[in-house]
């Protein structure tokens, strides 16, 4: 039975061409505002007209309930990942949010190495088959393996960082890890693991020394393994947002991270905009409201709702702010 | 990071084709932010050395796009020849900094060490009597006098400020990649202090100079 009702699908937009429909929000420390960029996204998205779909799959911890102020849910991901019911729409619940629904996340003491390889493919297909338009994955903190699967198997992935060195370090961290399964994957797709293991062991001799020198050195190497490898590079689509900036030279850290990942991973990355660290962030935590809600007439609502609006139509690719 | 160089500019500066020479600007502006030494952006991927590697490239490839003139003759060679113009072209450019002093020749025995406020160096009488009469002081000449000195280029950009593509072009008196005369006599004034040359008779000089070369 489906607890998504019905009046959540009245008054929706079409999509945009070309719009995307998985999202997945990640980023390597704790701290730093997933949940809270997540949940505040998903409601200007939902509040545009869009339906969307919050999916907890932060599996230290289930907090998205409580950023939108729903109960506990009763059913949740661990309840999926465990076998107990192997239909997400019967873990989707309402909220009070006009077209925002819920996926609950795990909330016992549940062990992610018990995510069974069925299991993860069975809530991707699940994830592509939910009837909103929009879906959010909101990730753990870490680079953990199962948190660089879904980062890269969403449409567009959205990585969260704040100026902090410690933050930059684990997002770094986190890239590497999203980069290292794309590289896994073509790999066990082209058959190819003598080529990359011997790249890897001789890469001083072969000066190798940052990602993007062993991507060139495979399309110099193998160029149809280069060619699939360039283009599964290509298709992610990687996008950064910069949280809690305290000073003015702190933006400039956002179009820094953008060229480094250039240089150093060969990756592109759009720096969709920042956002400045506000009291009004905690406060709304503590009210249990998304902020756009609760604090709906401050600057950070507005630049919310900027960042929502560029990742909704990819054609405004202006930076905003 | 050998293979960096085989990007093109325009690549390296993260910039389309077609750019405006205002957006090439601050393209370059924002690179040279992103390799600066306390970028916290650099934290755990690049070292120091990796950076500076990095500027070097940057900087090199402004020198060539941030002059129009350069930029076009840049862009009829890339149309020519296929998309990647490897470094032995942007070397070039760098030249200048390469060339052995020319005043190599071991001095006869002295014990004077000179001292400019950024380096050490041994006193050669004759150049220095040389630099007291001199009358034309051109981008050679400057180029001589500091590597006489042990200064380098990057000490010069550092001190001075002065971007590292005017100042080659200032010792390679290549007068046309300078900008307006009113910056270059404050450069070569710059220069001059750095040098301890007298600064009214070195920049009266390269000013007439330059101003010549226009006239041609």
């Amino acid at each position: 039975m489906s607890l998504v009702s019905s009046a959540t699908r009245i008054q929706q937009k079409p999509l945009p061409a070309g719009g995307y429909v998985l999202w997945a929000f990640g980023g390597g420390k704790g701290g730093i505002g997933k949940s809270f960029l997540t949940t505040n996204i998903a409601v200007c998205v939902a509040q545009i007209g869009y339906t969307v779909t919050l999916v907890d799959l932060d599996l230290t911890g289930a907090n998205l309930h409580t950023c939108i102020g729903n109960d506990i849910p009763k059913l949740g991901l661990s309840d999926f990942l465990q076998g107990k019911t192997a239909n997400l729409k019967d873990l989707t619940t309402d909220s009070k949010i006009n077209r925002l629904s819920l996926v609950g996340g795990v909330n016992d003491s549940f062990v992610p190495s018990q995510i069974t390889p069925e299991n993860k493919q069975l809530l991707k297909d699940q994830l592509r088959g939910l009837p909103s338009q929009f879906v959010f994955l909101d990730l753990g903190a870490g680079a953990s393996d199962l948190n660089a699967e879904f980062f890269t198997f969403a449409d567009q992935s959205v990585l969260i960082t704040t100026p902090e060195p410690t933050s930059i370090e684990n997002s770094y961290q986190f890239i590497r890890t999203a980069f290292h399964r794309v590289l896994k994957q073509v790999e066990l797709a082209t058959n190819s693991r003598a080529l990359f293991n011997g790249a890897m062991e001789n890469r001083l001799a072969y000066g190798i020394r940052t990602p993007q020198d062993l991507v060139r050195y495979i399309m110099r190497t193998d160029a149809d393994v280069g060619a699939r490898l360039k283009a599964d590079l290509d298709r992610f689509k990687l996008k950064l947002i910069l949280n809690q900036v305290r000073t003015k030279t702190d933006i400039e850290i956002g179009y820094a991270i953008k060229t480094v990942c250039r240089q150093y991973f060969g990756m592109n990355m759009d720096f969709m905009g920042f956002l400045d660290f506000d009291n009004a962030a905690w406060q709304s935590a503590r009210k249990k409201q998304p902020l756009v809600l609760a604090f709906p007439f401050s600057h950070l609502s507005g630049n919310l709702f900027n960042i929502a609006k560029s990742l909704v139509d990819p054609r405004q690719n202006s930076a905003i702010l | 990071m050998g293979s960096q160089q085989h990007q093109s500019l325009y690549d390296i500066l993260e910039v389309p084709r077609d750019a405006a020479q205002e957006d090439i600007h601050k393209a370059f502006m924002r690179a040279k932010h992103t390799y600066s030494p306390d970028s916290p952006a650099l934290y755990s991927v690049f070292t120091k050395e990796e950076a500076d590697e990095l500027l070097r490239l940057i900087e090199e490839a402004y020198a060539i796009l941030g002059n129009p003139r350069k930029r076009k003759e840049y862009d009829d060679g890339i149309d020519r020849k296929s998309n990647v113009v490897t470094p032995g072209h942007l070397s070039l450019v760098s030249e200048g900094t390469q060339a052995p002093p020319s005043n190599a020749k071991p001095a006869p025995v002295k014990d004077k060490v000179g001292r400019s406020g950024y380096s050490r160096y041994e006193i050669d009488d004759s150049l220095e009597k040389e630099i007291e009469t001199k009358e034309v002081f051109d981008g050679a000449f400057l180029q001589r006098i500091r590597t006489y000195k042990n200064i380098s280029i990057d000490q010069v950009t550092k001190a001075t400020r002065i971007g590292r593509h005017y100042l080659i072009a200032v010792e390679a008196n290549d007068f046309r990649s300078l900008p307006a005369p009113v910056f270059v006599r404050g450069f070569i004034v710059q220069i001059a202090k750095m040098l301890n040359l007298p600064e009214k008779r070195v920049a009266d000089s390269f000013m007439k100079l330059l101003k010549e070369s226009t006239q041609k």
